[in-house]
């Protein structure tokens, strides 16, 4: 919509500016003077978007550490120390290590090392008690070379991001048995992220598949669509979520219940957007752009694909932002109560589910660390939609 | 203060501090209404007449701030006061606004609440403003909506704004203002959000009350036509700045700043061979980076030379009441310059 | 208005009809049915189940019945109020029900109210002082409310109540108070225990209505209106909230739309983490069973809640914005 309109600046309409004008002193003495001012003139509708969203602090850094979140995820089999699946029995339910630079007799290292752990069972309760070894101290080592693996699962690599030779570094505990929490945690962020940016890229396709063809075509197709997400948004979500991923066959492979699961999130998320985009639909029809082009005879997929579309794209991709939070949550409550992804898959809602116990969670609350990225995640979303919909849309 | 004016603005500069930059909106703006008498303030959107509206109110936008000037402002019983010293939440401020200067807005549509009828709207004005009780509030708002010319106006006073046609609103809105007697009436681009055929009547109507109340009136257009039946004086106002002023019948007969000149020239001619509208070339600039010198020389067609974008232009008295601030009249300069330091005292 | 309300009572019927029979498909969906579930459940005791008995289970329940006479069975009873039989908890669903509404009721009320008291004057406060260093503080926590999972938070309250001041949190009552009549010490021990449902349950409620408001009332406050009303001389604080208020409060009104069915089953995940005597647990433990009659009877119930809900709040939102009710 902008392009009909171009901002226009006195200083570029005005013929032959004054050869022998001074540099203009009231920008000079003017530095608090938006910096855009000059440049705005011929800036396309997504460079305006990403000045205005330069500004929001708040969601640059939530966009950063999403994209940090998402590079780790991408590559979790070097960042992750350990296998997920590797059990080390000799460890079970050991505390966090803390990463140390300075030991027990205040002398510094520049190898940030942990201590071992001793561990004896408490004649009582049977529990088992781990105490740090303040002589043992183990040195982590970075591309650290351990195990050989294979990243997707194709590249055979043996070197990862840090490690030790011997001992464990369990920076944030082991579980129940024996495996290691941080490197389950990046594991399961590659399940956990992925789900919401597939789940909110299905909703979309749907919402915006039915909301425009409610809102262009109106009539018939209209009501019916609009009934339908009526009767579905009156359902309980959860109960709908579960009476769903209920019906999933247990007998399905892992990756089969991951995309099963993701379309049932997927399945409900669509109603909200679909009616934003009918409702925008409704009223770009009547606008003026709209209407000149229908009367200059352009055919009506290039009216939609070329001159509506684009007009309420960047409001989308903020709601998209938006919405990816709830894909998140939703995976995670589901497989929180057993009913989502099950193990062997590693997701933030299983690990999480392990902590449902509370006789075990009373021992181990380092089993809550899932919850902790499950909340930094939503938030870097939450902030990041915030500031794409305000930049998309500063009026709104 | 003169004895017949109602208001004296002068030197008003008006400053936005906002996290992008500081913008100027007004630059030294001075004026003055005599009692009874009617000015009008012209120029483009964006040159400033509308934040001289607010100014008088006091009820700038989050962040404004009047840095220089005085609004002197003569009351009810005959005090003059200042309103720019005022506290902008202060007693005195509130019952001059809406009891004795009243504004009417733009757009009738949402310039009333959409969720309260007519009558709770234009009623709360007497509630603030005088001590009458419910009876004679209800007689007066009925008599109010009767002298606007809205029919049945006993019944229709319970109505919603939404259940009103445009003009009818517009209507509406100056019974609200005129509820309290108000001794100034500011009327900020009145028609221009009606249709054509219902935008002489509203203005008769302001005419004509102002008339009968012997008001003073300030009207605000951007259109010099709408001025030329409404008022016994103009001011042009140029990014902030009165660049001329006039009786109206000299100000047409006799445009002396190239602004006005170009303003004049791109109203329709009804009679008279057809020509082509002419149009001033460019954009008002933006109020965060003023251009120095004359302000308007970037756009201007008569630059005399580099003093026109060296030197800050003063009013040249032309007699007649005509005053111009161009360098085509003289050199004089202004004894305010819009940058000096001291006006940023925040 | 009259008109408006009988068109809107008109289209609920359809709606209800469609969401019933949606409602009845799902329960359909997962493999097996509840007299299987009930099986082996009765295998796993040990029990050995005859060919007989479990065609006389299929048959008293009607599971062999083609799927619309079932669903016609299962439409009818609702309406004369008979809400169907657990198979698997072997009692009706009406006593389920009615054991756990009290408890409830009474803490989705105690969120309603938490939400409300809290969200309401937090975002009012970070809307008029936009900007301000609590403004900013409220955001934030704002925010965190609604990134935190409620049963994340639930357990983390449960850790830390067990860590640091050596309580079970968990249940409405205190072991000590189980099962005995009412008295004012088990009242007492009630409200100990309530406030924990009531905070983890509200917290993601009120912030995002502590969004809303806020949001809402910016939007207000900048309209023209606005302006106008502070050219008539109005005070600050009336202006406020005669106007802008007035319009920004819709969000809390439409709430009334989820409040219903909240306030009939209590939030399900949280209620099984906390072990709260409600509604919500029953209904998971029914669809992880293929308890389907309870299951479908409990989804049903609280669709109509929605329904009903959302019809009131709109009755609620017409009766304050004149522009719906003349539409």
């Amino acid at each position: 919509m902008t392009d009909e309109t171009p901002m226009k600046h006195p200083q570029d309409i005005n013929t032959p500016p004054p050869p022998d004008a001074p540099a203009d002193p009231s920008e000079t003495a003017d530095p608090g003077g938006p910096p855009e001012e000059n440049t705005a003139i011929f800036a396309s509708q997504w460079k305006l978007m990403w000045w205005r969203f330069r500004k929001h602090k708040l969601a640059l850094f939530g966009g950063i550490v999403l994209l940090i979140f998402y590079f780790v995820a991408a590559f979790c089999e070097f960042f992750a120390p350990y296998d997920p699946n590797a059990r080390d029995v000799t460890r079970i339910l050991a505390p966090p290590k803390t990463l140390r630079f300075v030991d027990a007799e205040g002398q510094f290292h520049f190898r940030p090392f942990v201590y071992g752990y001793e561990m004896e069972t408490d004649p009582n309760t049977w529990q088992r008690v781990y105490t740090p070894n303040h002589d043992k101290k183990i040195p982590v080592q970075f591309f650290h070379r351990g195990e050989p693996y294979k990243l997707w699962n194709l590249i055979p690599m043996e070197h990862r991001l840090f490690g030790v030779d011997e001992g464990g570094v369990h920076l944030l505990g082991t579980d129940q048995i024996g495996r290691d929490v941080l490197s389950r945690i990046i594991f399961g962020a590659r399940i956990s992220l992925t789900i919401g940016l597939i789940g909110v890229f299905l909703t979309f396709f749907i919402g915006i598949l039915l909301g425009g063809l409610a809102g262009y075509f109106g009539g018939v197709t209209d009501n019916i669509i609009q009934r339908a997400i009526e009767v579905l948004i009156c359902i309980p979500q959860l109960p709908l979520w579960m009476a769903l991923s209920a019906a999933l066959p247990g007998h399905w492979s892992a990756l089969r219940i991951y995309f099963g699961i993701t379309i049932i999130l997927s399945f409900l998320g669509w109603t909200g957007l679909a009616r934003v985009v009918r409702g925008k639909f409704l009223s770009l029809r009547e606008e003026d752009f709209v209407v000149a082009a229908r009367l200059s005879g352009t055919p009506e997929t290039a009216i939609i694909f070329r001159h509506m579309v684009p007009s309420f794209l960047s409001h989308i991709i903020a709601s998209a932002t938006l919405a990816v939070p709830g894909m998140i949550l939703g995976e995670t409550a589901l497989s929180f109560l057993g009913i989502g992804l099950r193990p062997p898959v590693v997701s933030w809602g299983v690990l999480l589910q392990q902590a449902q116990n509370f006789q075990v969670l009373a021992m181990a609350p380092w089993l809550l660390y899932p919850g902790l990225f499950v909340i930094i995640v939503v938030l870097a979303f939450n902030v990041l939609g915030d500031g794409l919909r305000d930049a998309a849309d500063p009026y709104a | 203060m003169k004895a017949e004016n109602m208001i004296e603005v002068e030197d008003l500069f008006l400053r936005f501090y906002r996290d992008e930059g500081v913008i100027k909106p007004l630059n030294g703006v001075s004026f003055q209404i005599p009692t009874g008498k009617s000015i009008g303030v012209v120029g483009e959107s964006g040159c400033g007449k509308t934040m001289t509206a607010y100014s008088l109110l006091r009820i700038l936008p989050r962040g404004g701030e009047i840095v220089r000037g005085a609004l002197r402002f003569r009351r009810k019983n005959g005090e003059i006061v200042d309103l720019a010293q005022m506290d902008p939440d202060g007693k005195t401020i509130k019952q001059i606004r809406g009891g004795e200067i009243a504004m009417i807005f733009q757009e009738p549509m949402t310039a009333f609440s959409p969720v309260h009828t007519l009558y709770n709207q234009i009623s709360e004005v007497l509630r603030i403003h005088s001590d009458m009780d419910e009876h004679a509030i209800r007689k007066r708002v009925v008599e109010l909506l009767g002298q606007v010319g809205i029919p049945e106006p006993e019944q229709r006073a319970d109505a919603y704004p939404f259940e009103f046609s445009g003009g009818m609103r517009q209507r509406a809105m100056i019974a609200m203002a005129l509820a309290s007697n108000p001794r100034l009436l500011i009327a900020d681009e009145p028609t221009t959000a009606l249709d054509v055929t219902v935008q002489a009547q509203v203005l008769r109507l302001i005419k004509e009350i102002q008339g009968r109340f012997n008001l003073s009136l300030m009207l605000i257009t951007h259109d010099l036509g709408v001025v030329a039946h409404m008022v016994d004086y103009v001011y042009v106002m140029y990014m902030g700045e009165v660049v001329e002023a006039a009786p109206v019948a000299e100000l047409f007969a006799n445009p002396q700043h190239p602004y006005t000149i170009d303003l004049l020239h791109s109203i329709p001619k009804m009679t008279g061979p057809k020509e082509a509208l002419a149009h001033i070339k460019g954009t008002v600039p933006h109020g965060a980076a003023l251009p120095p010198g004359c302000m308007f020389h970037p756009r201007c067609r008569k630059r005399v030379g580099e003093t026109c974008w060296t030197r800050e232009p003063g009013m040249t008295d032309l007699g007649n009441e005509h005053y111009v601030r161009c360098f085509i009249h003289s050199n004089a300069v202004t004894d305010i310059s819009r940058e000096a330091e001291e006006i940023t005292h925040a | 208005m009259l008109n408006y309300i009988a068109r809107r009572l008109l289209v609920m019927i359809p709606t209800l009809v469609a969401i019933s029979m949606l409602v009845f498909f799902l329960i359909q969906l997962p493999p097996g049915d509840a007299v299987t579930s009930r099986l082996a459940e009765l295998q796993a005791e040990g029990k050995d189940v005859s060919e007989a008995q479990i065609a006389a289970l299929r048959a008293r329940f009607h599971l062999d019945d083609p799927m619309p006479m079932q669903y016609l069975r299962w439409v009818t009873g609702f309406l004369r109020g008979d809400l169907g039989y657990s198979i698997v908890n072997e009692q009706p669903v009406n006593t389920l029900v009615y054991d756990r509404l009290g408890y409830t009721v009474l803490i989705a009320i105690a969120c309603v109210l938490f939400t409300w008291v809290i969200g309401f004057p937090i975002g009012f406060y970070s809307a008029i002082r936009q900007y301000s260093v609590s403004d900013y503080t409220f955001t934030i926590i704002a925010f965190l409310g609604m990134a935190t999972p409620n049963f994340l938070l639930a357990l983390a309250l449960m850790y830390l109540g067990h860590r640091y001041f050596g309580i079970t949190v968990g249940g409405l009552f205190s072991p000590e108070y189980m099962g005995e009549p009412f008295s004012f010490g088990k009242f007492v021990d009630l409200l100990k225990h309530l406030w924990i449902p009531m905070v983890v349950v509200g917290m993601a409620g009120t912030a995002g209505l502590v969004r809303v408001m806020r949001a809402n009332l910016l939007d207000e406050l900048q309209k023209p209106y606005v302006v106008t009303a502070r050219a008539k001389g109005v005070g600050n604080l009336k202006l406020i909230f005669k106007y802008p208020v007035r319009i920004a409060i819709n969000p809390f009104i439409s709430t009334i739309g989820w409040m219903l069915p909240m306030i009939f089953s209590g939030d399900a995940i949280v209620g099984v983490v906390l072990n709260l005597p409600t509604i919500g647990p029953l209904l998971l433990e029914a669809l992880m069973t293929q308890d389907m009659f309870l299951a479908g009877s409990l989804i049903m119930i609280m669709s109509t809640l929605t329904v009903v809900g959302t019809l009131l709040s709109d009755l609620a939102l017409a009766a304050l914005d004149p522009r719906i009710r003349y539409d």
